[in-house]
């Protein structure tokens, strides 16, 4: 899961306040236990269904 | 943060675990680049773990104690060194104009093993030793975290494990620091 760090917080050695990071379930139960504030990234679908265009119809 | 004191008789030790470990860091907290190596700074005579708030006591003219308000809050490791080797003196030098991570484990309390994680302070860069004798001072001053603190498990563990005499297995999770907090105490049942 992505998520987007919102105050200040040092994640395994690096300043990440405003950057996207990484974190497994458990590292956001961590997060989460340091009253970090943070949002969770929406992340793309990997595959997205192609737009019908003008052509197709 | 709630706390929970209690009648416990397992919590006596008068011993400590006689060991302090250190690591540069940046001075708010984060790894250098290039990770700085875990320097265990020697075998210890005596350590003093301070958290210490003086207060001032506000009386009225009848003389009785109307509001207690807190000073300032010192936190600290204090120490002898054993040693006086080159390497163990040059502390003083070196560590001028840096922070530093700082570790302490304190024995086995209760039936678990007591280490303390410091996520940034300086040392004071100072050393006296009397001869006869042959011990120096040591001190460390924490500094308040303005961002919370993640240390990696394979960065708490290289820190446990570093230096002479590799210990049994205490704390392998990840340690977590509180923005505004100083440090964190971790408790480990002995395997």
């Amino acid at each position: 899961m992505k998520i987007l760090i919102k105050s200040g917080y040092i994640h395994y050695g690096y300043q990440v306040k405003d950057k996207e990071i990484s974190v497994t379930q458990e590292e956001i139960e961590m997060i989460q236990s340091l009253n970090v504030k943070y949002e969770i990234v929406k992340e793309e679908p990997k595959y997205k269904r192609k737009e019908k265009s003008e052509d197709d119809i | 943060m709630a706390f929970t004191p209690a009648k416990d008789k397992g919590g006596f030790n008068p011993k400590g675990g006689a060991i302090i470990r250190i690591k540069e860091v940046n001075d708010d907290g984060t790894d250098f680049t290039t990770a700085s190596s875990v320097y265990d700074i020697g075998y210890l005579q005596e350590t003093t773990i301070l958290d210490n708030t003086p207060t001032t006591e506000f009386k009225d003219e009848a003389g009785d104690t109307v509001q207690t308000i807190e000073g300032d809050r010192s936190v600290t490791v204090q120490g002898v060194l054993m040693q006086r080797d080159k390497a163990t003196l040059d502390i003083a030098k070196e560590c001028r104009g840096k922070f530093y991570f700082l570790y302490k484990y304190n024995g086995i309390v209760n039936g678990k093993h007591q280490e303390m994680f410091y996520g940034c302070g300086k040392i004071y860069p100072s050393f006296e030793v009397k001869l006869q004798g042959g011990t120096t001072p040591f001190k460390f001053t924490a500094t308040k975290l303005n961002s919370a603190i993640s240390i990696a498990a394979t960065i708490a563990t290289a820190v446990i494990t570093a230096g002479a005499g590799a210990l049994e297995t205490r704390q392998t999770a990840t340690i977590t620091i509180a923005a505004g907090d100083y440090y964190t105490i971790v408790e480990t049942t002995v395997a």
